[in-house]
């Protein structure tokens, strides 16, 4: 499952691929609501129930990956943690599932940056020992400016 | 929110024996409904003075301990809208105007202080102008009748997203994508983070749709994206203190850098308008002071509408079990009509204690019940009040009263 989301965050970050390539490396698509919507994908990686490849509003380019993690799979904060360093907690919105926590994938020198959003169940210790609900892998270009 | 659970669990609560209509616990909610937003400059009741004396004394000294946000430009800004001498001077005169400004305009606190409630309340930008309200008023209503051609929860969610774009786009704000899942059953939240309104696929899959359920589809969809706004003016409002997009997608943990925090980036606001200091108080709210506070409230709103959840059930099956008694009850008194044996009669009682068991258990769980709504009755009246939230509750009267199927 980790390595899904840091293969999928890598190919994001190296080229300008289109919504249709990235939900073809992820599995077998299944819907496709067209532009400005999403793609839906049965995941290759049995890890994950489904994947949403969510396509920019303005362009045909990918805006975020949406993973659902499938019931039998677990996945912890601490996992992340290990993987991809320190996270940053996002404030709620009402309505939503879990609580986000915030992992900046940047890779530098690459010509685009990820930043997962994970959406959290906090255990009996909090944050500590939090489970995973889904994740989302969102792309922006690598520039300051 | 305050509407859609509040009057859901109220009806749950009817349903269930537990309150009558119109009883306190439905009045906490219904009386919190915001009234239709004004506009214009108001001319003030000269005679008018909802504060006392200390009341008074309290807002002026409110007014005058934040002179970097209250400046004498803001403060005549707010005199002029609320029909006050304009002096530049946070006064008596000041203070009152406000009150009466507030208690024109439920459900603002009537204080005499223009804060972040009262503000986008008195000055209506973006999705809070009639102008914008109305347009998009006309386009729901359209979609409402064209509700079965559409034919998919897809489409209409689109089609209804895309009229708030419009006016999204008016206030130059970026287009927020839709997101329909099974899961969210009739609720909706905007998830800032990819700037997408997560809508449940509930609300738009019935191919039939009554005047309520248009109403309450427009109105959300109109809340959710009063919400996107909230979020770009606070972008703006870090631009404006010299943020690049992406310190301010940081800042904002985190929002798409490319397509918000760069427009963002390039449409500041001017530090020291009323733009500025209205999306100051969303953001103390949601990053600031508040933070903490807003944090609780939203982790209690979700725990105690879980607890809720839980005894409805125990509840129901309390009910469940009373009806059972009942008829058991019912049965044996027919069988001791048709047969009055001892036998018979030793039936009816123990079917009657039995029923008296079950009705005892059922009081019990319907008096957790209402305690456990009332915990979240609290949770939601406080969700309510924060900023954000009342300044997006405010946009429902409006739309609700003119989205109906035409």
């Amino acid at each position: 499952v980790i390595d899904t989301i840091e293969d999928l965050s890598r190919r994001l970050s190296e080229s300008a691929l289109s919504p249709r390539q990235v939900a073809d490396g992820l599995g077998t698509i299944i819907a496709d609501h067209g532009a400005g919507s999403d793609l839906v994908v049965r995941p290759n990686d049995a890890g994950f129930s489904e994947a949403r490849v969510m396509r920019k509003s303005t362009s045909d380019e990918p805006a975020f990956v949406e993973l659902s993690l499938s019931d039998g799979s677990s996945l912890s904060v601490a996992d992340l943690t290990a993987r991809f360093g320190e996270y940053s907690i996002a404030p709620m919105s009402h309505g939503e599932v879990g609580r986000p926590i915030v992992f900046d994938l940047e890779r530098p020198g690459l010509p685009y940056r990820c930043t997962l959003i994970a959406q959290v169940e906090p255990g009996a210790e909090g944050l500590a020992d939090a489970h995973v609900l889904s994740v989302i892998i969102r792309r922006d270009t690598n520039s300051d400016d | 929110l305050q509407e859609r659970i509040g009057n859901q669990q109220v009806a749950r609560l009817v349903r269930a024996g537990v309150v009558v209509p119109g009883a306190p616990i439905g009045r906490v909610i219904l009386a919190r409904a915001p009234a239709a937003t004004p506009e214009a400059p108001v001319a003030a009741d000269a005679k008018a003075k909802p504060l006392d004396d200390a009341q008074v004394k309290d807002a002026i000294a409110w007014y005058r301990s934040q002179p970097k946000r209250y400046t004498p430009e803001i403060i005549t800004e707010i005199q002029k809208q609320v029909g006050a001498p304009q002096t530049g001077t946070a006064d008596e005169d000041t203070a009152q105007a406000v009150a009466v400004f507030q208690g024109k305009h439920p459900p603002l606190k009537v204080d005499g202080k223009a804060g972040p409630r009262t503000l986008p309340t008195a000055f209506q930008i973006g999705l809070r102008s009639t102008k914008s309200t109305a347009a998009y008023i006309a386009k729901a209503k359209t979609i409402a009748a064209d509700w079965v051609k559409l034919g998919s929860a897809e489409e209409r969610a689109k089609a209804l997203l895309a009229a708030a774009n419009e006016q999204l786009a008016a206030a130059k704000v970026p287009p927020v994508t839709p997101a329909l899942k099974d899961e969210v059953g009739e609720l909706a939240h905007f998830a800032f983070q990819t700037w997408t309104m997560v809508l449940g696929k509930k609300a738009f899959a019935k191919n039939t749709i009554t005047d309520d359920e248009a109403r309450a589809a427009a109105a959300t969809v109109y809340h959710e994206a009063r919400h996107a706004e909230q979020w770009f003016m606070m972008a703006r409002l870090l631009a404006g203190q010299g943020l690049k997009k992406k310190a301010i997608s940081k800042r904002l943990n985190t929002i798409p850098e490319d397509d918000v925090a760069k427009p963002a980036q390039d449409l500041p606001l001017a530090k020291g308008s009323m733009e500025a200091l209205i999306a100051q108080g969303w953001f103390d709210s949601v990053y600031g002071g508040g933070s903490a506070h807003r944090d609780e409230v939203l982790s209690r709103l979700k725990r105690t509408a879980r607890a809720t959840e839980a005894k409805q059930k125990v509840f129901d099956k309390k009910e469940a079990d009373r009806k059972k008694k009942e008829a058991a009850l019912t049965k044996a008194q027919d069988d001791f009509s048709n047969d009055p044996s001892a036998a018979n009669g030793r039936k009816v009682q123990a079917a009657q204690a039995a029923l008296d068991a079950a009705q005892k258990s059922e009081a019990a769980a319907a008096k957790d019940l209402a305690a456990a709504q009332e915990r979240e009755n609290q949770a939601i009246h406080d969700t309510v009040d924060l900023p954000e939230e009342t300044d997006a509750a405010m946009t429902h009267a409006p739309v609700k009263a003119g989205s109906a199927t035409p």
